[in-house]
């Protein structure tokens, strides 16, 4: 060690100056210019070593300013956790931003008692998941515990579709943790508390999901022992997953206890326990043995309880309750019940073991055949009812406005009169509500047990991801995908034992579908250089490629590489090619009309004799098969509307490929021959088959999920909040104009945006929720900030309506024919629609319509009443969008655009009464912006760029309405088109711009062009979209978007 | 600003030898980093570190009123400043050990790639001593970590007090870094 003496500090300047010498030269150089500098100093020579083995790591030493760690040690100790009585509540405290192991906490889901539940990301493998912490009272014994994750894993194992699948268990310091699937809904219990109770198709839906899962565990030999509506999550779907299989029996003990000493403990704890003891059945309240049996009781009081609104058991302590469960009968559901419900409902709940369903699986059969006699006679009271109750929700935009939502509301509470003839309004209700009407939805389906679903790896995309291909190699242990990251799209390779995949092309130019050679040893892919697409070949291990051909067309995919070495096989254009790699010659296989046939994504089998695709029947997309020489094809699907992606299986009898089901494409099995489909994956995200291992027993498939949410951030301070959590896009916040409220559109899976809930989030407060209405597009709030205004989708028109603000007196104002506008189908930053907007003082709104081919603008009484058309358009080439009212509400300013032949023109006009006046035209594109206060100017972005590629090059203009020419006020590139946002007052803009690789927001003064940073975004693979102002100008909300994608396999596949 | 003791005043006094001025400037800068604290609780989207780096730092620059600071003093500023954050953390980490805390204490490490499994406050305390040692052997170079480690300052502000080109600042820091790196990892 240095010492602090004259030649100490002499020793450390050849210290520095040596480390900076080495620094310059490579790793290999370094030695022998150690050996000459230090000349036998070994001392120093071990100091420099040191030093040069430490720097790589050191870069990152100190990197944040202290008062960064202090302030997160100190928001450390701010969250600390709180015992809640509202089991649902979320935990006072935030944990938000820790990590526990690759766990990275986003948000509060809940707490329950056995502990919190946060969503949090999985940064190894970029998914959510749902962590569970538990506290160390109910971990301590380290036995009760291992017991617990046997039982847990195996229950996992059982791959059903109603059971929640744990991923991960363990410990990081104090916390035991558990990592589950997170599932996108809510509890059984968020559900009741809103809805009081259900319809008794709904409650039987239900509670025929949760007897399945429960007849799964118990062949499992597993008991559930904690059935509670806290327990049963209800997903967005309407699927229903139960949770924490076997956690009770590691707090059971200490609930007794507690129980037991009932007068010592808190309020709140005193809750918690009750609320397990409600649903404890006679065995367990008297410390009996416990059995399947048990989880019948359970699952009898939950069902009681959906069907009235109260327990069938009551008591206000836990000796009440316990004292109730052991001795009083329940109180009949209701006079008007029908006979058979009542006695299945009493049976699960009878005291003796012995006078219960035996078994969940004779419970669920009874469940069964009730769902389908009281749907038999509630087809038949429809029919009789017909005509009152004609149209349902499914085609909400043409019936009636009597059968709207909230109407049909004052229905689902009359629960008994479904039998009279209202079941055909409660159908509708649930259908909105995307619940299933009957368990297991309209996808009957065996379940292979024993499957396992492993994650290969995982990555955050921009908007490359679809050229994510995979190809598992002859070996079964390696498979190459083309991944795409920062605009650039290469080809890795991954051990399947572990280890980092590794970049083999790594090159400027778009490198996608590899295929493995037979032999294991080559890639082939196709690379897209300069517009040309050719085929290479690499070696698998990594090296130089060879481009073996430059093919006429862009190929979707290698198809497969043929067994004897020889040939490729691709698809262009919906046709099968084979390329002979020793003369590169090119063989077409298919004679398939491009332009007129509908078949779509070739499969090739093992023995290069059948074909696998898709073609569409009655509409539904089926999987087919027919021989590749020609011959009579055999339909393989007959169920679905869409079956895309098949991949053969080495048999040829079987082909796995991707199954929309309940709104979301699963992966799925079909035979050629003689059996039903069978549903593998029963997850919440769209997934897609790509490859299956050469001995057909792993399938690799790709998940993606597109997720965008809402901030909040406010001008003065620059902070930013999230004001929406969850997996959903949610999409185009508009501010109510107290700027109080925000409301906007949430989206499921895919890229259809023109149809999703339209909720209103209330920005004060606790951020209560309104749901405004099922299905709609596009949310605008009015001025007087009563009503909103938006467009629905229905077929293949859209409708203008209005709803109030509370969510109800939904009003349709336009029938049909409104345009929707051209760039909302688009994600990421595209997605900003402005079709239509309301007058300054509320009572008329200014939209499009497209009759007989002719686009005009329209405004129309905002309460109804007769249209005025304010546009001329003889011309069906133009097309008009985003009317715009000036401030004082007497000028409308719209846009004319007309595509046609050659380069696109943009008209901008201003009409007026009796007036109507083109006040700018150029080539390009234009986005409207908005009136000067005084309403004498109009502003336009502007772009001269008619091939429309995000970010571009864009000026800011002014329109006087009395002078000619346009004033350029600023001009910026690297700008998304759609981002643009005027203030309110006219003098400030801001705008989402991607200079250095990051989506970021950005503000201009149009006074002075002054202009600042106000967002910043690190992640390149965020962008950002929606930009909108606050009407009192201190906010801007807008969402960031994002696309999870992940390789994942099915192992065990017999 | 606030209705508090000025604090530009109590860090020219203590700058100038008060040392009494730091019993009443300690409380303050702790109420501050408290604030600091919640407001990073805020932010609600983790991994946006950058972001909250320059917010924190931002108002910690707050709290000194520049207008009151001639610019002769700037640097002589940001340099007390540097010394009262690292004294008042250093302080508080010692006590910290010396207390002992129960299992609730969670751990923030000082170095953000690897998550060094240790208390913070011994890495301070570590880091303190490894400083001073430092200091014997190149004052610059202590300086130049306790300006832009505890004063936050960037490159070019460490290298406009300390009358030195960026570059200087930049090589310097660097072999520091890797220095202490290494004194606390031994």
């Amino acid at each position: 060690m240095i010492n602090e003496s004259e030649s100490g500090v002499d020793q450390f300047k050849r210290l520095e100056r040596l480390y900076h010498a080495a620094l310059e030269l490579t790793a290999a150089e370094r030695p022998a210019f150690l050996n000459q500098a230090c000349a036998g100093d070994e001392a120093l020579r071990r100091e420099v070593e040191a030093l040069l083995t430490a720097q790589p790591q050191a870069g990152a030493f100190l990197a944040a300013p202290a008062i960064e760690y202090e302030a997160r040690r100190r928001a450390a100790q701010l969250v600390q956790l709180t015992p809640g009585d509202d089991q649902s509540a979320a935990p006072a405290l935030s944990l938000i931003g820790r990590s526990i192991n690759q766990y990275e906490i986003v948000a509060p889901l809940g707490r329950g008692g056995m502990g919190e539940v946060w969503l949090a990301e999985d940064t190894r493998l970029h998914r959510k998941v749902a962590l569970k912490l538990l506290p160390a009272q109910f971990t301590h014994d380290a036995a009760r515990v291992r017991r617990f994750e046997q039982e847990a894993r195996a229950v996992s194992a059982l791959n059903h579709p109603h059971i929640v699948t744990l991923f991960d268990l363990g410990q990081c310091a104090d916390d035991y943790f558990m990592a589950t699937e997170f599932v996108d809904g809510r509890t059984l219990r968020a559900h009741l508390r809103e809805r009081e109770r259900l319809p008794v198709n709904e409650a039987l839906a239900i509670v025929t999901q949760v007897a399945e899962a429960l007849g799964a565990t118990h062949a499992a030999g597993i008991v559930h022992r904690d059935i509670k509506p806290e327990n049963v999550m209800l997903r967005h779907d309407g699927y229903v997953k139960v949770l924490d299989f076997g956690l009770a029996k590691i707090g059971e003990n200490l609930a007794l206890q507690d129980a037991a000493g009932e007068t010592q403990s808190s309020i709140t704890e005193a809750g918690a326990v009750l609320g397990t003891v409600s649903y404890m059945s006679p065995e367990q309240a008297r410390a009996l043995r416990i059995d399947a049996r048990t989880d019948i009781f359970s699952l009898g009081i939950v069902f009681y309880e959906l069907l009235t609104g109260r327990l069938p058991f009551e008591g206000t302590t836990a000796g009440e309750m316990f004292a109730s469960i052991l001795r009083s009968e329940p109180l009949p559901l209701g006079a008007s019940a029908p006979e058979a419900l009542q006695r299945v409902v009493l049976k699960a709940l009878a005291k003796e073991r012995d006078a219960r369903y035996q078994t969940v699986a004779e419970f669920a059969g009874e469940l069964k055949t009730l769902a389908q006699e009281l749907e038999f006679q509630a087809r038949l009271a429809d029919s009789e009812n017909k005509t009152r109750l004609s149209g349902g929700s499914a085609s909400a935009a043409s019936a009636p406005s009597t059968s709207s939502l909230s109407s049909v509301t004052g229905a689902r509470r009359a629960v008994w009169k479904y039998l009279l003839g209202a079941a055909a309004a409660l159908f509708a209700v649930v259908a909105g509500w995307q619940l299933l009407i009957r368990p297991g939805g309209n996808f009957e389906s065996e379940v292979l047990p024993g499957l396992k679903n492993t994650p290969v790896d995982g990555w955050k995309t921009g908007p490359e991801f679809n050229r994510l291909l995979i190809g598992i190699a002859p070996d079964g242990h390696t498979i190459a995908f083309s991944k795409g990251e920062h605009g650039q799209t290469d080809i890795f390779v991954k051990q399947l034992n572990g280890g980092e995949p590794h970049n083999v092309t790594n090159d400027e130019w778009t490198d996608y579908s590899p295929i493995w050679s037979p032999n294991g040893q080559q890639l082939a892919y196709v690379s897209t250089r300069n517009g040309r697409n050719e085929i290479w070949l690499i070696p698998s291990l990594g090296g130089p490629g060879q481009m073996v051909k430059t093919l006429d067309g862009t190929p979707r995919w290698l198809t497969r590489w043929s067994r004897d070495g020889r040939r490729i096989f691709y698809e262009i254009q919906r046709n099968l090619f084979a390329l002979e790699l020793s003369s590169g010659q090119v063989t077409r296989l298919t004679t398939f009309d491009n332009e007129a046939s509908d078949k779509d994504y070739f499969a090739l089998s093992a023995d290069e004799l059948w074909l696998a695709y898709s073609q569409s029947v009655d509409g539904a997309q089926q999987i087919w098969a027919r021989p590749l020489a020609g011959g009579a094809p055999i339909q393989v699907t007959h169920e679905g509307e869409e079956n895309l992606y098949p991949v053969w299986l080495p048999d040829g009898e079987r082909v796995v490929y991707s199954s929309k089901r309940n709104g979301i494409h699963q992966i799925c099995v079909a035979w050629l021959k003689g059996r039903k489909p069978v549903q593998l994956t029963f997850g919440p995200e769209n997934l897609t088959p790509w490859d299956v291992s050469a001995d057909g027993r792993r399938i690799f498939y790709v998940s993606s999920k597109d997720e965008a949410n809402l901030f909040l951030h406010d001008l003065a301070s620059g902070t930013e909040r999230q004001i929406s959590a969850n997996l959903l896009l949610n999409l185009f916040p508009n501010f109510a104009p107290d700027g109080q409220a925000i409301a906007f559109q949430q989206v499921d899976q895919g890229v259809n945006f023109s149809s999703g809930a339209l909720l209103a989030i209330e920005l004060s407060g606790a951020g209560k929720t309104t749901r405004l209405v099922v299905n709609g597009f596009d949310p605008r709030w009015s001025p007087t900030g009563e009503r909103v205004a938006f467009l629905r989708h229905s077929g293949k028109s859209f409708s203008l309506w209005t709803v109030r603000r509370d969510g109800a007196d939904e009003r349709q104002l336009v029938e049909s024919n409104v345009v929707p506008g051209s760039f909302t189908q688009q994600t990421y930053n595209w997605t900003q629609p402005q079709q239509f907007s309301w007058s300054p003082d509320g009572r008329q709104l200014a939209y499009c319509v497209r009759q007989s081919k002719l686009m005009n603008v329209v405004v129309s009484p905002a309460e109804g009443g007769l249209p005025v058309m304010l546009s001329q358009n003889t011309d069906a080439e133009v097309s008009l969008s985003s009317p715009v009212f000036s401030p004082d509400g007497k000028q409308l300013a719209y846009l004319a655009q007309r595509s046609g032949e050659g380069q696109r023109q943009c008209q901008v006009w201003a009409a007026a009464a009796g007036s109507n006046r083109m006040i700018f035209q150029a080539a390009g594109y234009v986005r409207m912006l908005g009136w000067s206060v005084t309403g004498r100017e109009f502003y336009i972005g502007a772009t001269e760029q008619t091939r429309f590629a995000a970010p571009l090059e864009m000026k800011l203009l002014r329109l006087s309405l009395e002078r000619d020419k346009p004033q350029t006020v600023t001009q910026f590139s690297n700008v998304y088109f759609s981002s643009l946002a005027l203030s309110p007052d006219a003098k400030q803009l801001v705008f989402v711009s991607r200079q250095s690789g990051t989506d970021e927001v950005w503000q201009i003064a149009l006074a002075d062009g002054k202009r600042k940073r106000v967002s910043a975004n690190v992640d390149p693979n965020v962008f950002l979209s929606g930009l909108t102002w606050s009407p009192q100008q201190n906010q801007l909300c807008f969402t960031k978007q994002s696309n999870t994608t992940s390789i994942w396999m099915i192992e065990h596949f017999k | 600003m606030h209705a508090l003791p000025d604090i530009t005043q109590l860090l020219v006094a203590w700058g100038a030898g008060d040392a009494a001025a730091l019993e009443q400037l300690a409380p303050l800068v702790q109420a501050e980093l408290q604030r600091i604290a919640r407001h990073y609780l805020q932010q609600e989207r983790p991994g946006q570190l950058l972001q909250t780096t320059a917010l924190v730092n931002e108002a910690w620059l707050r709290l000194i009123d520049w207008r009151k600071v001639s610019w002769q003093n700037r640097a002589h500023f940001f340099s007390v400043a540097a010394q009262l954050m690292r004294r008042v953390l250093v302080d508080e980490a010692r006590e910290r050990q010396s207390f002992k805390r129960g299992g609730a204490a969670l751990r923030v490490s000082l170095s953000s790639a690897a998550d060094v499994p240790a208390e913070q406050g011994a890495d301070l305390l570590a880091l303190d001593l490894a400083l001073d040692q430092l200091a014997a052997l190149d004052p610059r170079k202590s300086r130049i970590v306790e300006l832009r480690f505890f004063g936050g300052l960037s490159v070019e502000e460490t290298a406009e007090v300390l009358q030195v080109s960026p570059r200087t600042v930049m090589r310097e820091w660097s072999f520091a870094q890797t220095w202490l790196f290494h004194e606390l990892s031994k």
